[in-house]
C-alpha cells in the first residue's frame, strides 16, 4: 500500500510461428507494461520486428463493416474479455467468414428494411408540403390548363419580392398559398412561350417543387387522404421488417459482439508487434510484469508455445540502465478500493518514481479528515454521501468520484457529530466535541497541531524517500533531518506555550544552542556530507571551487526554509476560517430566513431559505473547501517529499481498447 | 451618450489600436515596388503579419496556405475586437464571418463532389477554431452532399441547405447549395444587425448596407459578365439589405445593355463615385476605394458604438484580401509596372487619402 507494485523486467523469446499465441496471452493478460525495443540497444541494432500492414488495413476493413451491421441492428456491443487467445493471422479468415454468413442472412431484411423507411420519409415530406396547400385546390383542373403553365413549391420568405422583380417583364401571376416560418409556398403561372424564362427565375429562387406524379389527380385533400392510406400500408410492412429485425438482432447480437471485440483485438496485437524485437526467426517482447504475476505468465506462455518460450525475469536493481536512470520502471498503484479514487488526484500532482514512498493512502486520509474538519455537518454530509452514492451506482465514468465523495459526506457527517451540526441547526445535537463559533481559539490551536503533525509526516516520508533513493546530502539540508530536527523543538515549545502558557527559561536556552548547531549543519551540509559520507579531506572540500559561492547559497536555503516552514504551518489556520465561514454561513442563512418567516406565510418562506441557503452552502462552500484541501495536500504535505517524475504502467491490451470503445 | 461611452470606452482604444496595425500608405507604396515574393514576404515580417507567415517559406509555400495564413490574422483580430463587446454585439462580429465559415461549407461540398481526399480538403479551409462550430472531422469523412448537410444540422446554414437540395438535384451542380451558403451568411448577419438598437443599429446597417451594395455589385458583374447568367437567374442572386441599391435597381442594372447604359442606371452616390470608370473590371477596384475612404470616415466622428470596430474589421478584411491579391500578382511573375498600375488609384489612393487628412 506504501509502496507501487513490485514490478520485473521479463523478456520473452517466442519463435516466429508461436508469436500471434504468445502475444495473444499476453493482451488477455493485461498486465504488461511493453517496452519499446526501438528504445533499447537491440532496437537501436536494427532487430525491429516488422508489421504486417496489409493484414491490419483488412481488420480496418472488417471492423468498418461490422460497424454499421451494429449500428443499424441497433446492437451496443460489450468488451467482455475473449474466452481464448486471438491469433491475427488466422482469425481474419474466421472472421471475415462469419461477417460474409452474417451479411448474406440480415443484408436482405436490413436493405429492405431501410428502403421502406425512406419511402415513409419521403410520402410524410409529401403530405407535409400537401397539408400547406389549401385542400380545395383541384390539381386536375390546373392540369387541363392549355395556355399557361404553372408550378408549385417553396421559397424563402425574402426571396419572393425578387422573383417578382425577376419576372416583372412577362406576364405572370405569383400566387402566396401559405407561410411556414422562413419560407413561403407559392403557386406561379406564366404563359407557356414565356416559360422558359420563368425557369431561368424560379432556378435563381431556389424554387423546392412539390412535384407530383403524372396520374395525381383530384384535389389536395383527396391526394392526402390517398397518401394516409399509403402510409398505412408501409407502416405495416415497416412494423413487419422491424419484428424480423429484432429477431435477427436477438440472433446475432452475441456473435457481432465477439467479431467485434476479436477484430479490435487482433489489431491492437499487430500494433504492438512494432514494439517487439526481431532476431531471425525469434521474436523479442520486452516489458514490465507485476512479480507475483511471474509465474503465471510463465506456465500460460509455456502452454501456448509447448514449451518454445523462454522467458527470463531481471530485478529492476540488476539492471544497468535502471541505476543509471536511462530507463524508468512504470508505477503500478496498489491501494485498496476505498483509496484507489485518489489516485487521480495524486497522478495531478505527478506520478512517483519507483522506488519512493507511494503517498495515495497518506493523501487519502488527510484530504477526508481536512474535508470533514472545514465542512462539518451531520445532514450535508448525508446529502454528499447520496450524491456520491448516486454517481457511483449511475455513472459509471465518473465512479471513482463518486466514490471520493461518498467518503467526504461520511467525514462530514462524522464532524458533523462532533461539531453538533445538522443542516446547520445546532439545537438538534449535542456537539460531542466542540462547536466551531464558541471556541475559535481552541479551534485555530487544533489546526496548527494538525498542520505540524501533517507536516512531520511529510518531513518523515521525505527521510524515507532520501534513505530509499540513497539521497543522503539531503538528509543534513534545511529540508532534511536537521531542518525537521529544528521544526519539531520549536514546534514542540510553542506547542508547550500553547497549552500552558509559558515556556522555562532553560528550555528556550537549549533550544537556542540546538537552533545554533542545527543551523550550521544545515548551512553547511554539503560539506559535511562530503566530509562524513565520501570522506574527503577538510582541505580538497575548501580549496574545491564554488566553495564561498556554496555556502551563500546554503544560507538563503536555510532562511528560505525556515520562512516555509512557519508559512505551511501558519496555512493550516485556513482550516478553522474555512470550518468558521461555514458555520457563519448557516448563520447568514438563518437570519435571512428570521426575517422572512415574519412575512406572510412566514414559516412557508422560513424553510424556503434554509433549503436553498443549504444548497447554495454544500455547492458553493463544498467546491471552496475541496480546493483548499487539495491546495494544502499538494504544496503543504506533498511539497515537502515527492519527487515525481515516474511514469504510468500502461497494461499492454487496455488502452487501445478503452480508447477503441470511446470511439464507438 | 454617457452609457454608451462607458459601454465602448475600451471598445473603441482598443479598436483604435487594432487600426493602428493596419498597413499605412507608405507600407503599400513599398509593397506596390516589390519585384518578387521573398522581399513581399520580408516586408511583412515586420509588420502586424509577421508571427502569421512565420510558418511559411517565402519560394515553397502556394497562394492558398499563404491566403489563410493572412486570413488567420483577420480572424485573431475579430476574436480579440469581439472579446471586448457585450454578447449580441460580439455576435454581429461572429456573423460578420459566418461568410468564411460559408466559404469552408462550399470548400468542402466541393471536395465531397469532386470525391477529393481528406488531406487534399483540409489545407484548403479556413482556420477559424472558436468562430466556427462546422464538425470538420466528420464533413471530411462524408462521402454524399446531402450526407454532409445531414452533418450541418447543428448550424445555422443548414435550413438554407436542405432547400436547395431540390435544385441540386435537378440542376445536378453544386452552384444552387453554393449560392443558397452565401445567402444564409449574409441573412444570419443581417438578422443579427435587427437585434441591436439605438445609434448601433443604425451605424453597423449603413455599414454593412454599404459592404452589401458591393457585394451586389460584384456579383452582378460576376454573373453576367463571366458566367453569363440571365437577368432573371442573376435577380435572384442578390442580397437584400443594401444601402443604396435597391432591388429594382439590381433588376434594372441586370438587365443594362453595356457599361455606360450600367453606369448611367447606378443609384447615387455610386453613380458620381463609379461613372468615369472604362472597363467592367476597374467598377470593384474604384468601389473598393470608395468603401475604404467611407470605413475610415467612420473613425472621425462620435466613436461609442459598434460601427467603429465593424468597419475596423471590414477595413483589416479588405486589406488581407489586398494582400492576397499582390501575392498571387507577385507570385505569378506579373511585372510591377503592372501591378501598380492595377493598384494604384484603389487600395494605395484610399490610404493616401486618409493619411492626407490624418497629417493635415
Amino acid at each position: 500500500m506504501f509502496k507501487s507494485e513490485k514490478l520485473v523486467r521479463i523478456t520473452i523469446q517466442v519463435p516466429e510461428e508461436f508469436i500471434s499465441a504468445a502475444t495473444g496471452v499476453l493482451a488477455r493478460f493485461k498486465l504488461l507494461h511493453l517496452i519499446r525495443i526501438d528504445q533499447t540497444h537491440l532496437g537501436r541494432l536494427g532487430y525491429v520486428a516488422e508489421s504486417d500492414d496489409r493484414l491490419t488495413e483488412d481488420y480496418e476493413r472488417v471492423l468498418s463493416e461490422i460497424q454499421p451491421l451494429l449500428d443499424s441492428l441497433g446492437i451496443c456491443p460489450d468488451d467482455s474479455a475473449l474466452p481464448e487467445p486471438v491469433i491475427p493471422e488466422k482469425e481474419i479468415f474466421r472472421i471475415t467468414e462469419r461477417l460474409v454468413e452474417i451479411q448474406g442472412t440480415i443484408g436482405t431484411i436490413l436493405r429492405d428494411f431501410g428502403a421502406v423507411e425512406q419511402r415513409i420519409g419521403h410520402t410524410r415530406a409529401m403530405m407535409e408540403k400537401l397539408e400547406l396547400l389549401p385542400a380545395d385546390l383541384d390539381l386536375t383542373r390546373l392540369s387541363q390548363c392549355t395556355f399557361v403553365n404553372w408550378t408549385i413549391g417553396l421559397i424563402s420568405s425574402g426571396g419572393v419580392d425578387r422573383l417578382e422583380e425577376s419576372l416583372s417583364r412577362v406576364h405572370h401571376a405569383v400566387v402566396e398559398l401559405g407561410h411556414i416560418p422562413d419560407w413561403t409556398i407559392i403557386l406561379v403561372f406564366g404563359l407557356k412561350p414565356d416559360w422558359p424564362t420563368f425557369e431561368q427565375a424560379l432556378k435563381g429562387a431556389l424554387l423546392e417543387p412539390v412535384r407530383f406524379s403524372d396520374d395525381t389527380s383530384g384535389t389536395v385533400a383527396e391526394i392526402i387522404s390517398e397518401l394516409k392510406s399509403q402510409l398505412a400500408v408501409l407502416s405495416d410492412q415497416r412494423q413487419a421488417l422491424f419484428e424480423q429485425r429484432t429477431d435477427i438482432q436477438r440472433r446475432f447480437e452475441q456473435d457481432l459482439s465477439i467479431l467485434r471485440s476479436k477484430t479490435i483485438s487482433a489489431r491492437q496485437i499487430l500494433a504492438a508487434r512494432r514494439l517487439f524485437g526481431k532476431v531471425d526467426h525469434s521474436f523479442l517482447i520486452s516489458g514490465w510484469i507485476p512479480e507475483r504475476l511471474f509465474d503465471t505468465l510463465s506456465q500460460e506462455l509455456a502452454t501456448v508455445t509447448g514449451g518454445n518460450a523462454l522467458i527470463e525475469k531481471v530485478n529492476p536493481e540488476d539492471l544497468r540502465e535502471v541505476r543509471e536512470g536511462i530507463v524508468n520502471i512504470p508505477i503500478l498503484f496498489n491501494n485498496p478500493m476505498l483509496i484507489s479514487p485518489f489516485e487521480k488526484l495524486t497522478s495531478l500532482y505527478g506520478t512517483p518514481s519507483y522506488g519512493e514512498i507511494e503517498p495515495t493512502v497518506f493523501f487519502a486520509l488527510s484530504f477526508l479528515l481536512l474535508f470533514g474538519m472545514m465542512f462539518g455537518d451531520v445532514g450535508q454530509g448525508g446529502v454528499l454521501f447520496l450524491a456520491g452514492y448516486l454517481i457511483f451506482r449511475r455513472i459509471y465514468r465518473y465512479m471513482d468520484y463518486g466514490v471520493i465523495l461518498m467518503e467526504c459526506g461520511f467525514f462530514s457527517a462524522a464532524f458533523g457529530f462532533l461539531y453538533g451540526s445538522v443542516f446547520g441547526l445546532e439545537t438538534l445535537l449535542p456537539a460531542l466535541w466542540f462547536r466551531p463559533m464558541e471556541n475559535i481559539t481552541y479551534f485555530v490551536k487544533v489546526t496548527l497541531v494538525m498542520g505540524a503533525g501533517l507536516l512531520s509526516l511529510g518531513m518523515i516520508l521525505n527521510f524515507i524517500n532520501a534513505l530509499r533513493l540513497m539521497e543522503y546530502d539531503k538528509l543534513f539540508s534545511g529540508g532534511g533531518l536537521a531542518g525537521a530536527m529544528l521544526y519539531w523543538m520549536t514546534a514542540g515549545l510553542g506547542m508547550k506555550y500553547m497549552l500552558t502558557g509559558r515556556v522555562a527559561p532553560g528550555e528556550l536556552t537549549a533550544l537556542g544552542w540546538a537552533a545554533g548547531i542545527l543551523l550550521g549543519v544545515m548551512v553547511l551540509h554539503r560539506p559535511i556530507y562530503r566530509l562524513v559520507i565520501r570522506r574527503d579531506s577538510p582541505v580538497q572540500i575548501i580549496r574545491q571551487t564554488g566553495f564561498v559561492a556554496e555556502l551563500m547559497e546554503s544560507v538563503i536555503e536555510v532562511l528560505d526554509d525556515i520562512i516555509r516552514f512557519t508559512a505551511n504551518t501558519v496555512s493550516f489556520i485556513r482550516v478553522a476560517a474555512f470550518a468558521l465561514s461555514h458555520a457563519a454561513l448557516f448563520i447568514a442563512v438563518f437570519s435571512v430566513a428570521d426575517i422572512v418567516s415574519h412575512e406572510k406565510s412566514g414559516a412557508f418562506s422560513y424553510w424556503i431559505v434554509v433549503v436553498i441557503g443549504n444548497i447554495v452552502i454544500i455547492l458553493l462552500e463544498g467546491l471552496v473547501v475541496s480546493i483548499q484541501t487539495i491546495r494544502l495536500e499538494y504544496y503543504e504535505f506533498y511539497g515537502k517529499f515527492f519527487r515525481g517524475g515516474g511514469e504510468r504502467f500502461k497494461p499492454f491490451g487496455e488502452a487501445d481498447r478503452g480508447s477503441e470503445t470511446g470511439k464507438t | 451618450m454617457i452609457l454608451r461611452l462607458f459601454r465602448y470606452a475600451f471598445t473603441q482604444s482598443k479598436t483604435r489600436a487594432m487600426k493602428s496595425r493596419l498597413l499605412d500608405g507608405n507600407d503599400w507604396h513599398c509593397l506596390l515596388r516589390m519585384r518578387n515574393l521573398e522581399d513581399v514576404f520580408r516586408y511583412l515580417s515586420a509588420t502586424d503579419y509577421g508571427p502569421f507567415l512565420s510558418g511559411l517559406s517565402p519560394t515553397g509555400s502556394d497562394a492558398r496556405a499563404i491566403s489563410l495564413s493572412l486570413h488567420d490574422s483577420l480572424f485573431k483580430n475579430a476574436v480579440r475586437l469581439s472579446k471586448s463587446l457585450t454578447q449580441n454585439r460580439a455576435q454581429v462580429v461572429y456573423r460578420l464571418l459566418a461568410r468564411y465559415e460559408a466559404e469552408n461549407i462550399k470548400t468542402l461540398l466541393r471536395g465531397i463532389w469532386q470525391a477529393m481526399p481528406e488531406t487534399t480538403i483540409r489545407p484548403l479551409l479556413y482556420r477559424l477554431e472558436t468562430l466556427s462550430r462546422l464538425p470538420i472531422d466528420a464533413l471530411l469523412k462524408t462521402r454524399q452532399i446531402p450526407d454532409a448537410i445531414d452533418l450541418l444540422q447543428k448550424t445555422d446554414f443548414h435550413a438554407s441547405l436542405v432547400h436547395a437540395l431540390a435544385q441540386f438535384r435537378t440542376q445536378n451542380r453544386l452552384f444552387p447549395l453554393e449560392i443558397a451558403v452565401d445567402l444564409a451568411a449574409f441573412r444570419l448577419l443581417t438578422d443579427q444587425i435587427k437585434t441591436l438598437r439605438g445609434i448601433d443599429r443604425k451605424q453597423t446597417a449603413r455599414l454593412i448596407g454599404l459592404f452589401v451594395d458591393g457585394v451586389n455589385l460584384s456579383w452582378l458583374i460576376r454573373f453576367r459578365q463571366i458566367y453569363g447568367l440571365s437577368p432573371e437567374e442573376i435577380i435572384n442572386y442578390s442580397l437584400p439589405e443594401g444601402c443604396h441599391i435597391t432591388l429594382r435597381d439590381i433588376g434594372a442594372l441586370a438587365r443594362a445593355a453595356d457599361l455606360p447604359l450600367f453606369l448611367s442606371t447606378l443609384p447615387q452616390p455610386y453613380r458620381n463615385a463609379l461613372g468615369h470608370v472604362q472597363h467592367w473590371s476597374r467598377i470593384q477596384p474604384v468601389f473598393q476605394t470608395w468603401l475604404v475612404a467611407g470605413l475610415y470616415r467612420v473613425f472621425y466622428k462620435d466613436p461609442f458604438h459598434l460601427g467603429l470596430p465593424v468597419s475596423c474589421i471590414l477595413l483589416k478584411e479588405m486589406e488581407v484580401k489586398a494582400l492576397d491579391g499582390l501575392i498571387s500578382a507577385v507570385g505569378a511573375g506579373m511585372p510591377f509596372e503592372r501591378i501598380s498600375q492595377v493598384w494604384q488609384g484603389g487600395w494605395m489612393q484610399a490610404h493616401d487619402n486618409h493619411y492626407s487628412r490624418k497629417a493635415a
